[in-house]
């Protein structure tokens, strides 16, 4: 199960996809925010993606300090290969599970 | 634009790295896009909710524990933050010690306030049981109600689930030995069923048992059942001997029963017995006011409904007999406030100025440590260089106020303990439940809690000043910048300290005002060396007025014989003495003569001496003699508001009254003497009149002997004449008149007494933190003194400067201190005496102790400052 990812994880590493270069804490909960509406924490967003590095699915490097954020430095996140592995294979696994059964999720049945 | 300071110093203290760094990055990124577009108030709540959900998802189990340790070990701040309070140990010792005694008083007085007022009534759904009764002409509360009236309340008010009434009763126990006189109450037979408890040996009372002819049946307290019959079960069932009458012991009640009720209304029983009227009971009239009542409301019922439901049944009843009612209401109060109301503003004035204390005392201590923080801007700003983050310092810095209060909490809570006995004993006797008052989980509790608010209450402010500053702004300008937001900072909490001791100075003159007005108050007689003692002619012996006059004439003959006696006589009441007996006077010719609103008056039955004992001046006609005899014609004596408000305009001398009723003997005044304070000494003469004992023999009697010398020296002898003269007879402990009156304002001698203590306290507080924001000023401004004075200007200029500085914060503490006084006074309204809160001469006493501490405080800065060298000052760096 060492490459297991779960649907927060998912989600995350999709924002950091997304995001490329620009993927920190907070633009990743915006990313999550806009697309899905879910209102998440950057707190939750850190957490998972400590988790995340610990496991070798993304890296993350320090930036330059900015007034804008009280004088702080900024933590940049990167998909690795085995991020994308992980994720390609969860996203498989997702679209061969509904084959076939899509179209029953759809309201109007 | 900086985020708010408080999630900013969470996020700081409670995060650790390198999250913390990304995070608040993030946030402060965040806050600072929004700010521009939503606004500074949105930001802010998001920046909040933000801060607040990231801490609690770091903290939440599914965080990897790696994230949720505290970014460095808290042990080792503890460590650091004891090495840096030994090496200041005059500074700790003092904070422990302003710790401690705030804490430790204000835990006292919680113990006290808790015990008496906020624990629940210890009876079943207490917030349900109600006082029900005819309302007081002055408070609206309920006062007593007649038997039949009662009755009928009882019967057609749906809101009570059920209501018990309770009469006055005195048992003397005469079983064996000197008889025993016993507090003692009358209730209706389901009394202890409406408040949920029974008796813990045999049984409560039975409904045929509250008839006339079957109720010498009693309940006894617990321990009276340990004292007097050495717990001896086998009593239930039998009996024992009331005024020489067999009375069955139904049952014992539980040693946790608290007399609360019957303490309130009369005294506290150790003997209860059914009221045992019925609708042909003499003393069971509608206008026959004797009889306390309470009523249980149904589950669901407001007061204020209960309340409308028996305004109406009273009104409909007042229609069916007018003549018994007149004018005459009904209202209920919640059973918790009649029973406490009278002692709660004497406890929030205790509670208040404790905690206003405790409050200076903080205040204090934030000074010296933002004054200590201010010394120790190097050290911070070396660590902070060293790569100490900012939260690191702040979480430093509360470590100490931590260990600083929970030190003081430590010592507070010894002192608690002896403190809340202390106060136990210097209150005024009659406050209910003052004896449970005891150091408990609950009193535990709030010690704490007082301890972590006090820690934050004096450990923050210096905490977020040193966060906030800048490190290699004080690296580099050295020791003498003067941050001017940590001056700004000591100057508030300096004027508070004097705002607070304001309140508290206001607080304490009233109440000084109030005592001397009302020691100054004539109360119509002279109460010294005046011996009294309570005896009841009770039993087979004294069944006819006869005997217990007689019995009365050979006591009084005993007494005058003694030596060092002046004068004695018997009274059926006396002024201050608890007692409340107002009887109908129907003069003759008065517009309401006949109605149930003829004026009520004050009687007193008394022996002809009686107005030479308490020296209660006659002002017109003659006084009660010998004369008047059982055989001769009835006459009575009126006080001068009696002679003014029954015969308003005429010479009562001669005019007829009858009593007691319309059906009753007629009396003919002959004689008008001065008022006496029957209630309280502050409040106004009531209408007063004065029956000799041969007309109207009273069985319940107070025993007055003027002495020569020390009234209570003769008071053995009196209790031997007693025990020869009245057989079964058992008098009360003997007092005196003067501990009677000290007695009827002790209430407001203890609410005096601790507002001048705390009141002191506080400025004495408050001083010390004049002096040493001063002292700091003027040591921070030496050199810049020095160069002044070099450039020529005089001492007088420099004292100006210093003076300016204390006169600004004593003049802010002044004016916030003078509204607040003015607010909060006015919640003690019903303690003062003669004095409105606003009293001009007590504030501007209180101007001028204040203006003269603030000098006293000032002296020693102002002379440093203007003794400055201008050379040493120079050369000082």
């Amino acid at each position: 199960m060492a490459d297991f990812l779960g649907e927060f994880e998912q989600l995350i590493l999709f924002a950091v996809l997304h995001l490329g270069d620009g993927a920190s804490g907070v633009t990743v909960r915006d990313e999550i925010e806009t697309r899905t509406g879910r209102a998440i924490s950057a707190g939750a967003v850190y957490t998972a993606l400590e988790r995340l590095e610990g496991r070798g699915f993304v890296s993350s490097w320090f930036g330059d300090p900015t007034p804008a954020r009280g004088g702080r430095r900024k933590r940049h996140f990167r998909i690795e290969p085995d991020g994308q592995r992980a994720l390609r294979r969860a996203y498989d696994s997702l679209q061969r599970m509904a084959q076939g059964v899509a179209e029953k999720l759809e309201p109007s049945r | 634009m900086k985020p708010p300071i408080v999630p900013r110093a969470l996020l700081s203290m409670l995060l650790r790295e390198p999250i913390r760094e990304a995070l608040a990055g993030d946030l402060a990124e965040g806050f600072n896009a929004r700010v521009a577009q939503q606004g500074r108030w949105r930001a802010s709540r998001w920046y909040w909710s933000q801060a607040l959900r990231s801490i609690a998802a770091r903290w939440s189990p599914a965080a990897p524990l790696a994230s949720r340790r505290w970014s460095g070990g808290v042990w080792k701040d503890v460590r650091y933050g004891a090495r840096t309070l030994r090496r200041a140990p005059g500074f700790s010792l003092v904070a422990i010690a302003t710790l401690g005694l705030g804490i430790g008083g204000t835990t006292a007085a919680f113990s006290v306030l808790d015990a008496v007022l906020l624990r629940p009534l210890p009876y079943v759904e207490p917030e349900r049981l109600v006082a029900i009764g005819h309302p007081d002409a002055d408070t609206g509360y309920p006062t007593n109600l007649g038997f039949l009236t009662f009755r009928d309340w009882r019967a057609r008010t749906r809101a009570f689930e059920d209501a018990a009434a309770m009469r006055s009763w005195l048992a003397t126990i005469t079983d064996g030995g000197e008889p025993e006189r016993v507090p003692a109450v009358r209730v209706s037979w389901n009394f202890f069923r409406l408040l949920g408890v029974a008796p813990a040996l045999g049984r409560d009372f039975r409904p045929e048992e509250d008839r006339p002819e079957a109720w010498r049946v009693v309940l006894l307290s617990d321990g009276l059942w340990r004292r007097r019959f050495g717990a001896d079960p086998s009593i239930v069932g039998g009996t024992i001997r009331i005024h020489g009458r067999p009375y069955l012991v139904a049952g014992v009640m539980p040693s946790s029963f608290e007399p609360l009720i019957s303490a309130r209304y009369y005294s506290p029983a150790e003997i209860w017995a059914p009221i045992g009227y019925d609708d042909t009971t003499n003393d069971a009239c509608r206008s026959c006011q004797h009889l306390s009542a309470f009523a249980r409301l149904r589950p669901g019922i407001s007061v204020d409904a209960a309340r409308a439901e028996l305004v109406s049944v009273q009104d409909a009843m007042r229609r069916e007999f007018p003549a018994d009612y007149g004018s005459t209401t009904a209202t209920l109060r919640p059973l918790r406030d009649q029973l406490l109301g009278d002692v709660r503003p004497m406890l929030f004035v205790l509670f208040g100025a404790v905690s206003a204390v405790l409050l200076i005392g903080c205040a204090n201590l934030a000074g010296l440590l933002l004054a200590r923080g201010a010394g120790r801007e190097r050290e911070l700003a070396v660590r902070s260089a060293l790569g100490a983050s900012g939260g690191r310092l702040v979480r430093q810095l509360l470590t100490e106020a931590a260990l600083l209060s929970a030190l003081g909490g430590v010592v507070g809570s010894l002192l608690a303990a002896a403190g809340a006995r202390a106060l136990t004993i210097a209150a005024p006797v009659d406050v209910p439940r003052i004896a449970a008052t005891g150091f408990d989980v609950r009193v535990l509790a709030f010690s704490l809690a007082v301890t972590v608010l006090a820690g934050l209450a004096f450990g923050l402010v210096p905490a977020l000043r040193a966060w906030s500053g800048n490190p290699s702004e004080s690296l580099h300008s050295g020791p003498r910048s003067t941050h001017d937001a940590t001056r700004w900072s000591r100057r508030a909490l300096v004027a508070g300290e004097v705002a607070v001791a304001i309140v508290l100075l206001a607080g304490a003159g009233l109440m000084i005002r109030t005592m001397g007005n009302l020691l100054g108050v004539d109360p119509g007689f002279d109460p010294r060396r005046v011996l009294t003692v309570d005896l009841a002619f009770v039993g087979p012996p004294y069944a006819e007025d006869p005997a217990v006059f007689a019995t009365q004439q050979r006591i009084l003959e005993g007494v005058r014989a003694l030596p060092g006696v002046e004068a004695a006589a018997f009274a059926s009441q006396i002024p201050l003495g608890g007692n409340m007996d107002t009887w109908g006077l129907h003069a003759e010719g008065h517009p309401l003569y006949g109605t149930a609103d003829a004026p009520s008056v004050e009687r007193y039955g008394v022996t002809p001496d009686y107005f030479k004992v308490m020296r209660i001046p006659l002002k017109r006609g003659r006084l009660l003699t010998e004369v008047d005899r059982a055989d001769a014609p009835r006459v009575i004596v009126v006080g001068e508001t009696a002679a003014r408000q029954v015969w308003p305009g005429q010479d009562p001398i001669g005019k007829r009254g009858r009593m007691p009723g319309v059906k009753g003997d007629w009396y003919t005044v002959v004689g008008i003497v001065g008022d006496v304070r029957h209630y309280e000494l502050a409040a106004p003469p009531t209408m007063q009149m004065y029956v000799g004992q041969p007309h109207i023999t009273d069985s319940f009697v107070t025993l007055t002997v003027r002495t020569a010398g020390d009234p209570l020296s003769v008071a053995a002898a009196v209790r031997a004449i007693v025990f020869r003269e009245a057989p079964g007879v058992a008098p009360a402990a003997a007092t005196t008149l003067e501990r009677l009156v000290s007695k009827s304002v002790q209430q407001r001698r203890f609410a005096m007494l601790v507002l001048a203590v705390f009141a002191a306290i506080a400025l004495t507080l408050a001083a010390l933190g004049l002096y040493g924001t001063i002292s700091y000023m003027v040591a921070r401004r030496g050199r810049e003194f020095g160069v002044r004075m070099a450039l020529g200007a005089r001492r007088a200029d420099i004292a100006r400067l210093v003076l300016s500085e204390g006169a600004q914060l004593v003049a802010a503490g002044l004016v916030v201190g003078g509204l607040g006084a003015v607010m909060l006074t006015r919640l003690m309204d019903s303690l003062l005496y003669g004095v409105k809160p606003s009293d001009p001469v007590t504030l501007g006493a209180i101007l001028v102790i204040v203006a003269a501490a603030s000098i006293a405080a000032q002296i020693v800065p102002l002379i440093r400052a203007t003794s400055t060298d201008p050379a040493t000052a120079l050369h000082a760096e």
